[in-house]
């Protein structure tokens, strides 16, 4: 046997299909039918309707100044619309600003990979060297060579 | 006979923004900033602020179309984004205002002869969208004033379809309550 139909579920209900229940599913409708038979579901019934009708009055908005829309039509004139190469660059690198974006996130992969590749490339540049041909002492010590030559 | 710019769609007006055209840009403005004056002044209840909010949503109109995706949002509903969060900002920016000395504070309650007189639904139904919280009263707009649908009022203001039913839910059934409680008042008032 199903569950009658609450207060609470009738507003949402209400909510998302309208006011009109002949227009909702039909499981929804026969449960409301049910619902709006009780006491209880009249008056709900009731509030709601006057509720809507005083919503569906247009709350007053004043004229707008008479300046508005030409103040609006001015911002071109004084903002510059943003198309420069940071703000294009920043972008495609963030997403639109999102740090984790699909885009964003491989942007930075991108970068973080051709900066790997170049300091590569330097490296391999450079002479190779193993370590037995690197003297860390060099420097520290004064050589026997020099030794002799200060005592002639 | 519909003009040839009507027949212009917003998201292809956005994308000639994004290029930096002036003429878009006025042909939007032209379509919808009364419309989005309206939204912020029946939230914020203050006509000046209201068109302050909404020249800032336009200048971010203007400074970053390239961030419109037309294939994730109608324009209307990226723009009502845009608006929504400049209207929240702006009640969390707000600070009291310290009164200056001997400034006598003008006693606005309203007297009882003062409701008879202003018994319209209308007065009853702006004393009530003022006792809603701010999200709550944001939804009221969006979805009875500025008509969108649930989904799209859900989008507007960056929740899920059922938080917002939930959000718009809480908020009639304290407007129900806010108007009772009035319509009480105003029978003791009459004896």
């Amino acid at each position: 046997m199903k569950k009658p139909m609450t207060m609470e579920n009738y507003e949402l209900c209400r909510l998302r299909f309208g006011s009109d229940i002949t227009a909702w599913p039909d499981a929804e409708r026969i449960a409301a039918e049910a619902f709006l038979l009780s006491a209880e579901g009249q008056e709900f019934e009731e509030a709601e309707a006057t509720l809507d009708s005083l919503l569906a009055q247009n709350l007053s908005v004043p004229n707008a100044s008479s300046d508005f829309l030409a103040s609006l039509k001015d911002i071109p004139a004084k903002h510059s619309a943003t198309t420069g190469w940071f703000e294009t660059i920043s972008e495609a690198l963030l997403g639109g600003g999102k740090w984790f974006s699909p885009v964003a996130l491989a942007s930075q992969a991108a970068v973080y990979l051709a900066v790997l590749g170049v300091g590569l490339v330097i490296g391999l540049q450079s002479a190779s060297v193993d370590a037995e041909s690197v003297d860390l002492s060099e420097g520290l010590f004064a050589s026997n060579a020099e030794l002799f030559l200060e005592e002639e | 006979m519909a003009s040839e710019s009507d027949a212009i769609s917003d998201e292809t007006l956005v994308l000639r923004v994004a290029d930096a055209d002036r003429t878009a840009f006025g042909m939007l403005v032209d379509r919808h900033a009364l419309r989005y004056r309206a939204l912020a002044f029946r939230y914020q209840g203050d006509a000046a602020l209201a068109e302050d909010l909404v020249q800032e949503a336009f200048v971010k109109l203007w400074t970053h179309a390239r961030r419109f995706d037309a294939d994730k949002a109608r324009f209307t509903t990226w723009f009502h984004r845009v608006v929504v969060n400049r209207c929240l900002d702006e009640k969390r920016r707000k600070k009291p205002q310290a009164l200056p000395e001997e400034y006598d504070q003008p006693d606005d309650s309203p007297s009882a002869e003062h409701e008879l007189i202003e018994a319209d639904g209308n007065a009853s139904l702006k004393r009530a969208l003022e006792a809603l919280s701010d999200r709550q009263r944001l939804a009221v707009t969006l979805s009875y004033y500025d008509e969108l649908s649930n989904m799209e009022a859900a989008d507007a203001m960056d929740m899920n379809l059922k938080a917002y039913e939930s959000l718009l839910v809480r908020a009639r059934a304290k407007l129900r309550e806010a108007l009772i409680a009035e319509k009480q008042q105003l029978f003791e008032a009459l004896g």
